[in-house]
């Protein structure tokens, strides 16, 4: 299917509904609107620059760069989400982001799927880009909860590893808090998806041809994968910011 | 037997005390006192290896606290913290699950001490070192029975009951000369 240039500007076009309403209605809320819009279009225009260049190209070298680059553009927007100082969290996010994305998508790619050419950019780049989608907002939250907790009640943690136990053991209340903010909010989308909402992944694999059982397969399948990627994520991101966060003693050494 | 000697520690670029020795003896309670801000909390803290100190030495029974070491002795110690309620429960159960906590990579078994009130005594007398830092008046009786049977007991408190009961008095707040 092709989109003409002209096509895309009068769908595009729909945006005069909402602007137009908020126009009227709300004058002053209509920069607050249009920024975004621009910047989405900036960015799309970029991202369809990107990915041109690796469908033409179509190599596994470009894919895992590509794959990289939306890795520490994730790791900057986790950073400040979480109010985290960079040296603590920058290098790890991006190690356990880029690990837990591209074993996962590896297994979805490899075993599950089975395409005939599992690393090219048709396959990599979409199941690897819905996973990341996936680890960047799930783990924004669940590394927020984590270093709040930490910040704001740190006695049960000190109690605990005052009374001997390891520092496993003493971490293990703040980092079930962080996966219950994880796993809380995806089971509720889980139990609604597809009922009343109708995905973007499912409304595009429709789109692009695919037959609905596939479809509805293949996204069941990468929703699993998204959430096993989250949890991989989030572990070996905490994992590896150990050391940033805490000394030798095992105090706590992370500021707000 | 817990020992600091020629122990200085600077926090936040306030030095709380320097070439600072005492000795927490088996069968006595120890008391360390001063003024809010003094340095007791972080007392504490070096004592169970969560500070570092800037020069001087922790020791256990004559062997070295260092941050290596230190987990393996707080497992002879019993903590008490300042604020003694929860609010973060230790598990997705309740205290009493603490031993079921999540640990993947360790599956030992360990003691805890349960900061709850109504479940401090029987581990606080497993453990031969029992550390409290501005305990409630209600534990003093409890923790000078154990002292009495010949555990090293240390308390970080402003309280006059407890500086009246102790049997050594640590003041801290004019650092380099402890009113020991």
């Amino acid at each position: 299917m092709e989109i003409q240039m002209l096509n895309l500007l009068w769908g595009v076009l729909l945006l005069a509904i909402p602007g137009y309403l908020i126009y009227t209605c709300d004058r002053l809320e209509l920069p607050r609107f249009v920024l975004p819009v621009v910047r989405m279009l900036v960015q799309m225009s970029a991202m369809g620059g990107c990915l041109w260049l690796l469908y033409r190209y179509d190599t596994v070298w470009l894919c895992l760069l590509w794959l990289a680059v939306l890795v520490v553009a994730a790791a900057f927007l986790l950073v400040s989400r979480t109010r985290m100082p960079s040296r603590v969290l920058m290098l790890p996010a991006c190690v356990a982001m880029y690990v837990s994305v591209l074993v996962v998508s590896a297994y979805v790619l490899f075993v599950a799927l089975r395409p005939e050419s599992p690393m090219s950019a048709r396959w990599f780049v979409p199941v690897s880009g819905m996973l990341m989608a996936h680890v960047l907002t799930t783990n924004i939250h669940a590394v927020r909860t984590y270093f709040d907790s930490l910040r704001q009640d740190s006695v049960p943690y000190y109690t605990l590893l005052g009374n001997g136990a390891p520092r496993l053991k003493a971490l293990a209340p703040y980092i079930t808090r962080a996966l219950r903010s994880m796993t809380v909010p995806a089971a509720a989308n889980l139990s609604a998806m597809g009922l009343f909402v109708l995905p973007m992944l499912l409304s595009g694999l429709l789109l692009g041809g695919m037959k609905p059982v596939m479809a509805v397969a293949v996204m069941v399948l990468l929703v699993v994968a998204a959430i096993a990627a989250s949890m991989l994520s989030l572990v070996l991101t905490l994992w590896l910011c150990d050391r940033r966060a805490f000394d030798k003693s095992g105090k706590i050494i992370i500021e707000s | 037997m817990l020992e600091l000697k020629d122990a200085s520690l600077t926090l936040g670029g306030r030095q709380l005390f320097a070439r600072l020795s005492l000795m927490a003896q088996d069968g006595q309670m120890t008391c360390i006192t001063g003024p809010a801000g003094s340095g007791k909390t972080a007392m504490v803290q070096v004592m169970l290896g969560l500070l570092a100190l800037d020069e001087g030495l922790v020791s256990v029974d004559g062997e070295l606290l260092t941050p290596l070491s230190a987990p393996v002795f707080r497992q002879m110690m019993a903590y008490v913290p300042q604020r003694r309620e929860v609010t973060l429960k230790p598990t997705v159960t309740d205290l009493s699950g603490l031993e079921t906590v999540w640990s993947p990579f360790n599956s030992r078994r360990y003691q805890l001490t349960p900061v709850d009130e109504h479940l401090d005594l029987p581990p606080l007398a497993s453990r031969p070192i029992v550390i409290a830092d501005a305990p409630d008046v209600s534990m003093l009786g409890m923790l000078k029975s154990l002292a009495a049977s010949g555990h090293t007991v240390v308390v970080a408190t402003q309280d006059e009951t407890y500086l009246n009961q102790s049997d050594k008095l640590i003041t801290l707040g004019n650092y380099g000369n402890p009113d020991a």
